[in-house]
């Protein structure tokens, strides 16, 4: 605790995390612009999935949505250049948590991952050097400070060690390590690629992968931390990054765990690294020299305390909730199950506008966009919001007894699909809350269909 | 947040009965016996089980009822049982001929063989592009007949010629009718929101077969102010034009114009005589029969190897980023039987769908509705199954045999069997009651709950993707 509390570490680790994070979120906001992902996703909408606890957060208007996503691209470089990071971190953090707050179907684990990076460097001393705000400082007078308490390491450490182990953890379980799925699907749909293509359609393949994916995820962040491990382990995270990027289309993920990994290298890797380039980047980034003795306050480690404390409980939830968490969904976001479920369905309501009357059938399409219907479909607490809004449609007609029923299938890790949420239950009479959800039916027992290689 | 007001349909449908409840499935025992034998027309007639037949194959007899000698050892699953499900409306016997009743002609178009060579993803493409391409031809053989004899009409209102203009629209749009679900290529819409052929589309489809986007009022501008003579057919809105433009042309009977009154089109109008009108509509009638003929025949030159040899790029994929996003795009063409079919074509009239962009029925004026639904429907089962006779040849299913999912494959042949004989049954749409409608929805459903639940999507086991996955991120 006394070493958490006064240890000070080289800056120059913070400085290049804080550059680099910087980089990568503004080509991710410029990614939702110039994709049109601003409109697809958050402003086409007529209903909006909403995370449990924030149905009040409001949409903005579509032109103050692209306005958003500029704003995000502006922020992320002025934190990149460490310019009023006091200021512009904080509003960076805002604008990824809030727009993830639109509309639950747009979760990505790595969406998450980006926005709660944002707000630990809100707590980080990011602009202390290496940064505009440290040059305006020292244009001032004022002396710069090349260290920083060894606790915000730590943290980060922590941080990215727990999305590797815990992604890991997530495929300690028979679909992953004994049948390969869902990887045998999506890899017998890449064997097209060049060089890769045929060994991916090996037979073998799918479950060396899948032991290889399980086996990097639980240990990486172990031999990232050990001094002679790093330097094997650090290219072991750029070669299956690398892998994950050339098979799989998910975003920025392997530069953010990529540029996050390097948070377990000694602090003054950057020093190192600029002189490699020669003599003049060798004396700008001259030794450390900070304020020793000074202390980190005991509110601050109670804080990191509680932080560190609540993401290992966020993933560790899901085994608060008995059955297959890629199957009932309780627990399943914000715990890094990071790709190991292929799972859709076909999800349509069934509505008693009162009792005795016949029933009616609402389509999703009526309330949904095609991509909100095709994520609904396979999560119950989705299911539940629609069906309530359904309900309370009903009702503002005059059906004040209505009762909302879903027909519901789902297909997971290459099995066939089965019924999903039970069609007895009137989902209008359930209340949403974080109890085991009763109204989704058990998982399937029977193993994945063997899905074979195509060419 | 803005909420969408409850669909006025749901407080007028609420003493509908939803036939579709608890929506049926294909039952084990419809599966046909191990002990069926393959080969011939795939569905006899005067069953009472539709079930596959003529398997695959690499079915088997195991899964669909023994290997059909058809097509020399054809793949790709027949059907068989009920002469209500036959191919097309008509009861084709399986052929690759579309269209309802009586005798198809086969305009000298080379009918796929149905050849089954070993699966891959590219034989399934290869297979599809000889498959819309031998509609195409058939296409191109009845738009040129419908512009022949629309031109008879245009120069001779004969009741005769008249009698057979209708009859060359009809025998055209059933030809369409199956080449409708094949969107993918320079036919599919390039729009992102339509869920087509985002890298290859040019819309063209659209100026065939505008539907759901018809208008009379549109067309009665052409009729009333003649710009088309002026500018040529190209400049009319497509609500005005394709073979819809000229149902309305030829079937719509009043001499009165949907157009507002204070419209200039209706100011024209006014001043124009029953005569005048009936000449000017034929006219325009004819215009935009060699229009579509010429769309036709741009379609089938742009495939041809002797052309723009679309061919070549569809079947080696080099006009998508990879090899699965083409047959994602291929794939999304089945998912016309979704949306389309069930809940704009069926849901629509049964009083179960709303917020569709439908303002009118599909061939209102001829009544046409359950003839051009069937040939939907079997353009559906060409591409799922095989475009040969009795459904041989290489489809979707085969993928999924191959693939090691041939229950599934099986489900969705004994559906789409069932969905075939459902439609056919069908009555004209004008005297379809609701209960037939929604039974027939129900029907429908069935299928695509299989495909929206087990064949595209998150979970498909040949990782296909819904078209709404297009180009974003996951996890």
């Amino acid at each position: 605790m006394r070493h958490l509390s006064t240890a000070r570490v080289d800056v120059a680790w913070l400085s290049a995390f804080r550059v680099l994070f910087g980089l990568t979120m503004a080509v991710s906001a410029t990614r939702f612009l110039v994709y049109g992902w601003v409109d697809r996703l958050f402003s086409s909408q007529s209903f909006r999935f909403t995370f449990f606890g924030f149905a009040w957060v409001e949409r903005l208007p579509q032109p103050d949505l692209h306005g958003l996503f500029a704003a995000l691209v502006l922020l992320s470089l002025a934190v990149a250049a460490g310019a009023w990071v006091r200021i512009t971190t904080p509003l960076l953090a805002l604008g990824l948590s809030y727009f993830q707050l639109l509309d639950v179907t747009n979760y990505l684990n790595h969406y998450y991952l980006a926005a709660l990076l944002a707000w630990l460097l809100c707590a980080l001393p990011i602009g202390r050097a290496y940064s505009i705000d440290a040059w305006l400082r020292a244009r001032r007078g004022e002396t710069v400070d090349y260290t920083v308490s060894a606790l915000a390491l730590y943290l980060l450490r922590l941080q990215v060690g727990l999305v590797y182990f815990f992604a890991g953890l997530a495929k300690a379980q028979p679909d992953w390590l004994l049948h390969a799925q869902p990887l045998r699907i999506w890899l017998s749909a890449r064997t097209d690629l060049p060089l890769l293509g045929p060994l991916l359609g090996l037979e073998g393949t799918a479950l060396a992968l899948s032991w290889a994916g399980f086996l990097f995820d639980t240990t990486v962040p172990f031999f990232l931390l050990g001094r002679r491990t790093r330097p094997y382990a650090f290219a072991a995270v750029i070669l299956f990054h690398t892998g994950t990027k050339l098979l799989f289309p998910i975003g920025m993920f392997p530069f953010i765990m990529v540029l996050s990994a390097l948070v377990f290298f000694e602090p003054s890797w950057p020093r190192r690294v600029l002189g490699w380039l020669g003599p003049a980047w060798r004396s700008a980034v001259n030794a450390p020299t900070g304020a020793s003795g000074r202390r980190v306050p005991g509110w601050v480690l109670v804080a990191a305390a509680c932080y560190a404390l609540l993401q290992l409980a966020l993933p560790l939830r899901a085994f608060a909730y008995p059955g297959d968490v890629l199957w009932h969904e309780q627990g399943m976001r914000f715990s890094w199950r990071v790709m190991v479920r292929a799972k859709g369905g076909s999800t349509t309501f069934r509505v008693v506008p009162e009792p005795g009357a016949a029933p009616l059938i609402v389509p999703p399409r009526t309330y949904l966009t095609s991509y909100q219907e095709s994520e609904m479909s396979s999560q119950p607490d989705l299911i539940l919001q629609l069906a309530h809004r359904i309900r309370d449609d009903f009702r503002e007609q005059g059906f004040a007894r209505v009762a909302v029923y879903a027909d519901s299938r789902v297909a997971l890790n290459g099995r066939r699909s089965q019924p999903f949420i039970d069609p007895r239950v009137d989902l209008g009479q359930v209340e949403d809350s974080l109890a085991r959800a009763a109204f989704v039916l058990p998982a399937p027992s029977a193993p994945p269909v063997h899905t074979r290689p195509t060419y | 947040m803005t909420r969408p007001r409850l669909p006025t349909w749901l407080l007028g449908a609420a003493t509908l009965v939803a036939a579709s409840c608890g929506t049926p499935r294909p039952k084990e025992h419809l599966r046909p016996p191990a002990t069926a034998t393959g080969g011939g027309p795939a569905f006899g007639s005067g069953g009472s089980s539709p079930a596959g037949s003529g398997a695959s194959t690499h079915l088997g007899g195991a899964d669909l009822g023994g290997a059909s000698s058809a097509s020399g050892g054809s793949s790709s699953s027949g059907s068989g049982g009920s002469g209500t499900v036959g191919s097309g409306a008509g009861g084709s016997g399986g052929e690759p001929v579309s269209g309802s009743g009586g005798t198809t002609p086969d305009y000298d178009c080379d009918a796929p063989r149905g050849d089954t060579p070993a699966f891959s993803r590219q034989a399934l493409r290869s297979a599809a592009a000889e498959c819309v391409q031998y509609y195409y031809c058939r296409f191109e053989g009845a738009a040129t007949t419908l512009s022949d004899s629309v031109e008879d009409l245009a120069l001779d209102p004969s009741a005769e010629h008249s009698a057979a203009a209708k009859a060359a629209w009809l025998g055209a749009f059933r030809e369409w009718a199956v080449l409708e679900v094949m969107q993918f290529g320079p036919a599919a819409s390039a729009s992102p929101t339509a869920g087509k052929d985002v890298y290859q589309g040019h819309g063209v489809r659209d100026l065939i077969d505008s539907w759901p986007q018809i208008s009379r009022c549109r067309v009665d501008e052409q009729v009333a102010q003649q710009s088309y003579q002026q500018f040529g057919v190209e400049q009319a809105l497509i609500s005005a034009r394709g073979l819809l433009g000229i149902e309305t042309l030829l079937y719509y009977e009043g001499f009165d114009t949907e157009c507002g009154a204070s419209t200039a089109t209706a100011a024209t109008w006014s001043g124009l005589d029953a005569a005048t009108i009936g000449q000017r509509r034929r006219d325009y009638a004819h215009a935009l029969a060699d229009d579509v003929l010429g769309q036709a025949q741009g379609l089938a030159q742009t495939w041809s190897s002797g052309g723009g040899d679309f061919e070549q790029t569809f079947v080696s994929a080099s006009g998508y980023p990879d090899e699965q996003e083409a047959m994602n795009v291929l794939g999304w063409s089945l998912l016309y039987i979704e949306r389309e079919v069930k809940d704009w074509k069926l849901g629509v009239p049964a009083g179960y769908t709303t917020g569709a962009p439908v303002s009118a029925p599909e061939a209102r004026f001829a009544g046409e509705q359950s003839a051009l639904l069937a040939g939907n429907i079997e353009g559906f089962r060409r591409l799922f199954q095989g475009c040969g006779p009795s459904y041989s040849g290489v489809g979707f299913d085969d993928w999924l045999v191959e693939a090691g999912h041939a229950d599934l494959a099986t489900d969705i042949l004994q559906a789409s069997a069932l969905a075939e004989g459902s439609v056919a049954g069908l009555a004209r749409f004008p005297d379809a009651t609701p209960a037939e409608l929604q039974s027939t929805y129900a029907v429908v459903k069935a299928l695509t709950d299989l495909l929206k639940a087990d064949l595209f999507g998150a979970g498909s086991p040949i990782n296909l993707k819904l078209p709404a996955s297009l180009e974003g991120d996951t996890d």
